[in-house]
């Protein structure tokens, strides 16, 4: 009989505290992920630049630009939303139910035309959530007249609402200029003249500033 | 591996009057934490991917058409460098006035030694006049401050503006504005080019 016995098999390792934070990590990256939370009625595929200010969370209106040309608009804080839509039901007349409102001032972003508004936001259930966006109209050079600056109007309606609201376009890589021009028209209609371009970060930007970007 | 023990003492305990099975009450929390980490992973790695920034893009304000006459001012044409953009990601560019004769409009593209390079050059053209270059403030008279003007053709991108900011922001060109591209330049360039085109004939 030996006197020392080797041990056998693997020695058993207590990993709770590493799945502890495995799971505290997943969480964490869960939750602060964008990717999931924002629900966007369009893809936009940015371009990079070398720009290192971080895209304001709070009091910013942002203009999506498909590549198609089609403009989507959304703005970043509930109370702009409901005070926007407010603003709507006030100077088009038209009445809404509270529920509706609600359904409204959850929406990360829209694009319907305004002349279908009321149409829409009387739909329920998946009626509502699953009517056509076509994005909103934000043709300054028309000839025709025919349909209105649906554009120009949310983006009074959004400074009415909060006077500090900032402005951002998000255009997609193959968004031609004109539709480009047509926004920043509509934004120069009402004397907001600064502006920020959504874009995705670049390798090697510049410098290592995160300031925000003061209006 | 990862197991937990969920019994108070699982099955080793040899207390008299229990009546449970004496299997073992661990849980095989293996696969779970296969998925966990797995899960992890791609939080990671997509979080990190998905970084927006902003670029500033500030547009001249609306003006008055009875203050356009005052607020003219007469600058000097060989400060203002004009950059069109057009259709297939090329780009072209002049300095001064198209109706000039010395005007020539040059053909490039996006890249590091494409319109930088004509930027950056641009830029120290003040050089040759002998002149030092523009700071932000206590500016000598008469110093150089070239103008950078971009006109984005209905052919052109998004992507093509968002990269010639981004070529002002790397080169440091102090003073650019987008402005539209007007028939009359689309005729201008022409002409200029037909005049480059006959002196090289000669």
């Amino acid at each position: 009989m030996a006197a020392h016995k080797p041990k056998r098999g693997a020695p058993a390792i207590d990993m709770t505290a590493m799945v502890d934070v495995a799971f505290l990590l997943l969480t964490f990256f869960i939750l602060t992920t964008t990717h999931f939370r924002e629900e966007t009625k369009v893809e936009v595929d940015t371009p990079s630049s070398v720009s290192n200010i971080e895209v304001p969370e709070k009091q910013l209106c942002t203009i999506s630009l498909s590549n198609e040309g089609k403009v989507y608009i959304g703005f970043s804080d509930v109370g702009t939303r409901e005070k926007a839509l407010q603003l709507f039901m006030k100077e088009k007349n038209v009445q809404l139910t509270p529920e509706a409102a609600a359904y409204f001032s959850n929406l990360q972003e829209f694009g319907v035309p305004l002349n279908e508004f009321e149409k829409w936001l009387k739909l329920e259930g998946e009626e509502l959530a699953e009517y056509p966006n076509p994005g909103i109209s934000a043709r300054i050079t028309d000839s025709t007249k025919m349909t209105g600056n649906d554009l120009k109007e949310w983006i009074r309606w959004g400074r009415l609402s909060d006077q500090k609201m900032r402005f951002a376009i998000k255009g997609d890589v193959d968004a031609k200029y004109p539709a480009l021009d047509d926004v920043m028209t509509s934004l120069l209609e009402w004397d907001v003249n600064q502006f920020s371009l959504v874009t995705a970060m670049e390798d090697g930007g510049l410098g290592t500033e995160t300031e925000a970007p003061k209006h | 591996m990862a197991d937990v023990d969920a019994g108070g003492g699982g099955g080793r305990g040899k207390k008299g009057g229990s009546k449970t099975k004496k299997k073992s009450t661990r849980i095989d929390m293996t696969a779970m934490v296969d998925v966990a980490f797995l899960l992890l992973t791609f939080f990671v790695l997509t979080a990190t991917m998905s970084d927006s920034v902003v670029m500033q893009l500030t547009m001249p304000p609306k003006v008055d058409e009875k203050l356009k006459d005052e607020l003219y001012i007469e600058i000097d044409e060989k400060k203002i460098m004009t950059i069109v953009l057009d259709s297939n990601d090329v780009v072209k560019y002049y300095v001064g006035a198209l109706k000039s004769e010395k005007t020539e409009v040059k053909t490039t593209d996006y890249s590091d030694t494409g319109i930088r390079k004509a930027l950056m050059e641009h830029i120290n053209t003040g050089k040759q006049y002998g002149l030092s270059l523009c700071k932000e403030v206590d500016n000598a008279p008469g110093c150089w401050d070239p103008i950078f003007v971009v006109k984005p053709r209905k052919q052109s991108r998004y992507k093509n503006l968002v990269d010639i900011l981004d070529e002002f922001a790397v080169t440091g060109a102090p003073k650019y504005a987008v402005d539209k591209f007007f028939p009359a330049d689309s005729i201008g360039m022409e002409e200029a080019v037909k005049r480059a085109e006959a002196k090289a004939g000669q």
